[in-house]
This record gives C-alpha cells, structure tokens and sequence, in this order.
C-alpha cells in the first residue's frame, strides 16, 4: 500500500515525481450554493499517475471538487490548473480530464461500443483507429465482445466497466471518479476495487476518486484527502491518515476512534492496538496499563469488539482477534472487569477539538461493517 | 380449500397474509373471530388478491365493454358501409358489396384533396416540432420550478378556450384589414392579405396543436438525467454536438408523440379548413362532412373516412420502425 512503485505502465508511473508539473494544482478554491459554502478554500497538489482519493461524508464538498476539476461548476474564486495549464474558465469539452459518473450515464441510445467510441468521434478520430482503440479500451476492463450490446442489457458491474472504458479512451490527464462503486454490492465492489487500481496502474493515469467509503479509500489510494465541511481535514498516506489521525473529525470518520484525554492530553488510539489482559496475562513491556469494566461484547466473525468503560475515565472500543487461542467470549462476560494496555508510542496526540459535525452511528463502525450508504448527488 | 390456498400462497413466494386477514378454513385461536361482514369482505380481498387475473379482469371489463360495443361496433359499422352504394335516383342504400367507391377516391379531384390534406398534417406537424423544441427543452431544462409551471399553464390555457373562439380570433388577425395587414402596413411593408387561404390554414392548424407537441417532448426532455448531458461534454462534444447526438435521439419518443397527435388531429379536421380555408381549401373531412348531410352518400363518406385510418397506420408503422417506441 503507499507509495511503492508497481510495475511498469503507460504515460505515467504509480511513483511520481516531484519535479514533474502536477497533473491538477487548485489553488484558493472556493465555491458556495447560496449560503452553504461546498468548498471553502481548498489548495491541492496531485501528481501525474497518483491514486488520489477525496473521502468525506455527504456534504462535504467532495462531490462539488470534483464537479469544478471536471467544469460543470465555476468556482466563485481560485484557480484550476491541469497540467500546468489554467482551466478555471474553461468548458467541460476543452478539459483534458473524463469522469466516471456515479449513475454511469452511459447514452442508452447507443451500443456499449459507440458509447466507448463517443469521445473519439467527436473529436473526429479516424473510424478504423477509434474501434481498435474502443476495442482495446473494452478490453482493458475485461469486457471483450459486448460492444454490440446496449446499455439496459448489462449489469450494474458491467455497465461500470463500460463507464470506465469510455472514460480511458480519450487517455485524458486526469480520470474522475465520483462514487462509481456506490451501487454494486459488497462483493463486487471489493473485486472492483482490486480492478480499478489493476487499471489505473496499466494506463497509468491520474485518478481522483471521490468516495464517503473509507475502505474503499484506504485500499485503493496512494493518497487521500479526508475532506469536512469544505475543507481538507487531512492529506497523506492511508497509513498516515488511518494511523495518525490529524483531527478528532478524521478519527472518527476513519475507522473507529478512541479519543481519550490523560494528564490534559488528548490522544487516539486504534481498536486494535488495544491489548487486554486475561486473568494473569502479562502486558507487553512500555504499556500504559488500566482496568475497564466491559459493557459488551460483540461477536464479529473474525474479531470480537468489547466495549469498555475505563477506571481512567472514558470509553474504549478495543477489537481483538478470534485466533485459535482467543475465541470470543474467554475474556470475560458483559460486567466483568478486565486488564486494559496500550503501547505509549501507538497514542497518537490530537491537535484541537473536533470542528464539530459529531460522527454518526455508521461513522464509527469499523470497515467493512458498515452499512451501504447510496448518497445521492451532492451539492457541497 | 384452506390446504389448497395454502399451497398457493407458496407457490406465489412463500409470503402469508396472516399478518393482515385471517386464514380461511383454519381457526385462530389467538385472534378474536371477526364478525361475519368483515370476514366476507376480507374473504374477497383475500380471493382477489391471490388472483391477478381475477382483478385485471373485473377492473378492465367496463372500459372494454364499452370500446367494443361503442367504439369497434361503429368503426366496423362504417367498414361495412363502405363497400354499400346509393341508388342514384331514389337516394336509398344499396346493401350490396361494390368497390365503386374505392374507385372514385384514386380520380383526381379526390386524390388533391387527400394529398392536401395531408401535406398540410405534415407541414403542420414539422412546424410544430421546431417551434415546440426550445419551448419544451426551456421548460424542462432551464427555467426554474415556477418558471416551469407559469410556462406549463401558459402553453395548456389556450385549450381552455373554444376552438371555435380561438380560430375567429385568428380571423380577426388574419383578414382583409386585419391586425396582421394593418401591422404591416404601419411598417411600411404595405397591406397583406393572407386570410382565407393555405397559408392562413397553416398558420392556425399549427397554433392549434402546438400545445400537444409541446408536452410529449417536454415530458421526454424532462426525463434525460443530466448526467447525460454533462458526460456528453466531458468527452468533448459542444453544446450543439450535445443536442444533435444526445439530447434529440432521446427525445425522439417525445416527438413521435407530439406527431401523432398534431399529423392526426389536422388529419381529421373540418372546421379550420371551413372557417378560415380559401376556395381550394378542402380536407378530408369537409367531403366527407358534405356527403354524409348534403349529398347524402354514406358509403362513399365512409369510404373516404377509412383513408386517414389507413395513413395513421402507415404513419403508425413507419414511426415504430424509426425506432420511436423502443424507449416509451
């Protein structure tokens, strides 16, 4: 995950590099819907062939940056800048960038093939060239043989696959996704997103993917923003992002936060870096140890969540996993009281107080249990 | 029966009915036993609810009772009428079968009269489509929620008004010293007489139907997600590349529909040709008006009545195999 290299690819590489121009520069962007300000100054450098995610909850105004990348909003100021060149005022159609739409808007009028080939025609690329590139195109996302179809005689998996061929096509220098996988079900979309990085490495373009699903981020991305109220709430790695939680908002939006205040010092600590102590169990060396009296025990599959009250003062969900010696329910039963320990060096402070916006229920669930949330378009 | 039922439910996935009418045949001992008028009732929903044929049935047979006694029955009525003749001299009906009076429709004067008549439904309906288009696409695609409804009323008050009403209001402009003629005068243009003619007959078929072209494409228009329109432009097409690629196939449906109704409706009428139609002005229906009252020729009214059934079929039939149905 991060930052490595991955094999060979096209125009681009999955390791950039700095010195080159950024595939997207925003500057001071801002964009507001009446009252509402969606973005409210956003300054954002992608580099050409990263895996850039925008994660956020709805209404954060992930959706609305990626409508004024792609330019089917004006900004009320800022500055949009593809490749070195400023595109702020420019049309849709005279941006070097393609977007993979939420609903797909594959034209239902036209065979997968000529909605593929749509980009090219208009801009008049030969007939014999654009099939074989449409063809290519439908190939790379492994769906040879169904340009004779339409559109309504695909599944949703395949009409996904459709929206991204037609997309890829035109290799535009930057590729948007806005929530493509919201409407496949679990299992496909954990194969999709297995795909989609399979793809973006073999074209090796840039793509800014927008998503509320911080599985989905943490998996696919070579860097994500996490984005609140119209602002980047934080920028970096999934490692850093899930390991480091720069706010209480990013804490809680990614995975489940144990936010705890010791000595006059606010910190966060993961679930699972949470070990607890069965009776006579030794901490590992450097642990801060407390007792907690757990409140409940919640059966995962693979992992069991206790949820904890501690001696210290606070909550605790602390995740332990089912291995072939700790089977959930041999720590001990709702009421009980047990040994708590963390390592000191996985306490990560937290700079201010939450700006507000208090996580929902399905916020803090951990991934992969959350529930499907199918977001409507968003308007900030 | 209640075994028998049982299975049925099955059979329709698994689901019960418990939960809302009691079970028939089967006592529920943990329910208190309704009273006889809830339980029929319940019982009939129940029998109806299992049974989709039985409530297709019993909604639709009125409606089509009544299309097949009132309407096929005359539509027949007349089919059979046509092949009948009129004894010259004593005006009575001949019941015996003749094609005479196919025959009489392919002589000239009939045949200008049926070309007319439809040149000026198709003029009229090609006027209408251009003149609905950027109403329609505005209504649907730009102005605000009431922008939309103060244009929705506007384009639906006109049928508010008689007919008759709104052709003598179209007199009134048209004529001989009319508004339209001082208009021009006043200009400097110089009178312009274009009463009691095609071109004055164009001009009112085409203000008349408008409204009926004006919806369909309206309701097509409306439908177009405009993730459409926008990934249209995110692939480079400019606005009019858009329109022409993406916006008018899909609402073609809206248009086959508004051409029914305008082709159709000046197909079939009378009272403009009548009102404000010059002396070559004939349709259709003003033959066949004059020979069902004064020539007093049924069959051959009835003969000439079944052409505009025939070119809507056509018109029908080639309109499907342009493709205008496949999405509606």
């Amino acid at each position: 995950m991060g930052m490595q290299n991955q094999g060979p690819a096209g125009r681009g590489t999955t390791a950039w590099r700095q010195d080159r121009v950024p595939a997207v520069r925003l500057a001071g962007l801002r964009k507001s819907f009446g009252q509402l300000a969606a973005v409210d100054g956003v300054d954002l450098e992608v580099p050409q062939g990263e895996f850039f995610t925008m994660l956020g909850p709805s209404g954060s105004g992930k959706t609305t940056m990626l409508r004024l990348i792609a330019g089917f909003e004006q900004p009320d100021s800022g500055v949009i800048e593809l490749a070195g060149a400023d595109v702020t005022r420019k049309p849709p159609y005279s941006r070097d960038v393609n977007t993979v739409f939420q609903d797909y808007a594959l034209f239902p009028h036209m065979s997968v093939l000529e909605n593929v080939e749509y980009g090219l025609r208009v801009r008049r690329v030969p007939r014999a060239e654009r099939r074989s590139r449409a063809n290519a195109a439908l190939e790379i996302v492994r769906l040879p043989g169904l340009g004779g179809r339409k559109p309504v005689q695909l599944s949703g998996g395949q009409r996904q696959r459709v929206a991204l061929a037609r997309a890829i096509v035109n290799e535009p220098e930057v590729l948007l996704l806005d929530e493509p996988l919201g409407a496949l079900d679990a299992k496909l979309r954990q194969e999709m997103q297995l795909e989609l990085k399979r793809i973006q490495r073999e074209v090796g373009i840039t793509f800014i993917y927008v998503t509320h699903d911080q599985e989905e981020a943490l998996t696919m991305s070579d860097r994500l923003a996490v984005f609140d109220r119209g602002q980047i709430e934080q920028l970096g790695t999934p490692v850093q992002v899930y390991e480091q939680p720069a706010t209480d908002f990013v804490a809680g939006f990614i995975g489940i936060s144990n936010v705890l205040e010791r000595g006059g010092r606010r910190f966060t600590i993961r679930p699972e870096k949470i070990c607890l102590l069965a009776d006579g169990e030794q901490p590992p060396t450097g642990s801060h140890i407390e007792q907690g009296r757990i409140d409940d025990v919640i059966y995962l599959g693979s992992a069991t969540r206790y949820q904890l009250t501690l001696s210290g003062g606070g909550q605790l969900t602390a995740v332990r996993q089912n291995t072939q010696d700790a089977v959930a329910g041999t720590l001990g039963a709702a009421g009980q009281t047990i040994g708590v320990a963390w390592r000191e060096d996985q306490a990560y402070e937290i700079a201010g107080r939450r700006r507000g916006a208090a996580a929902s229920a399905d916020d803090l669930a951990p991934a992969g249990q959350r529930p499907v949330r199918h977001e409507g378009r968003e308007r900030g | 029966m209640g075994v028998r039922l049982d299975a049925d439910h099955r059979v329709k996935g698994g689901r019960s009915v418990t939960s809302t009418m009691p079970r028939e045949g089967r006592p529920a001992p943990d329910r208190p036993s309704p009273g006889m008028a809830g339980r029929g009732s319940a019982r009939i929903s129940a029998a109806l609810w299992r049974r989709t044929w039985l409530r297709a049935t019993l909604t639709l047979s009125p409606p089509l009772a009544w299309f097949l006694v009132i309407y096929l029955a005359s539509l027949l009525v007349m089919l059979v009428t046509a092949f009948w003749s009129v004894n010259p001299f004593t005006n009575a009906l001949e019941h015996t079968w003749t094609l005479a009076n196919f025959r009489e429709l392919f002589t000239g004067t009939y045949l200008s009269i049926i070309g007319r008549t439809i040149a000026m439904a198709a003029i009229v309906t090609v006027t209408d489509a251009v003149l609905a288009f950027p109403v329609a696409y505005y209504m649907a695609r730009i102005a605000t929620q009431r922008g939309r409804q103060l244009l929705f009323t506007a384009v639906l008050l006109p049928l508010w008004a008689s007919y008759i009403a709104r052709v003598y209001a179209w007199i009134v402009i048209l004529q001989k010293d009319g508004t339209l003629s001082w208009f021009f005068d006043k200009i400097g243009v110089g009178p312009v007489n274009i009463g009691y003619s095609n071109v004055a007959m164009w001009l009112v078929f085409s203000y008349i139907w408008l409204p009926f072209m004006i919806a369909p494409i309206y309701a097509a228009l409306e439908r177009i997600p405009d993730s459409l329109l926008e990934a249209s432009g995110d692939l480079g097409a400019r606005n009019w590349r858009t329109v022409r690629s993406v916006l008018l196939p899909l609402a073609l449906p809206g248009f086959a529909a508004g051409s029914i109704f305008t082709f159709s409706l000046t197909l079939g009428d009378f009272i403009t040709p009548l009102l404000v139609g010059g002396a070559n002005s004939n349709f259709i229906g003003n033959v066949i008006y004059a020979n069902i009252g004064t020539a007093n020729n049924l069959p051959f009214a009835a003969a000439l009545a079944i052409v505009p059934i025939v070119i809507m079929i056509c018109y029908l039939l080639g309109a499907r195999a342009a493709g205008a149905f496949r999405s509606m």
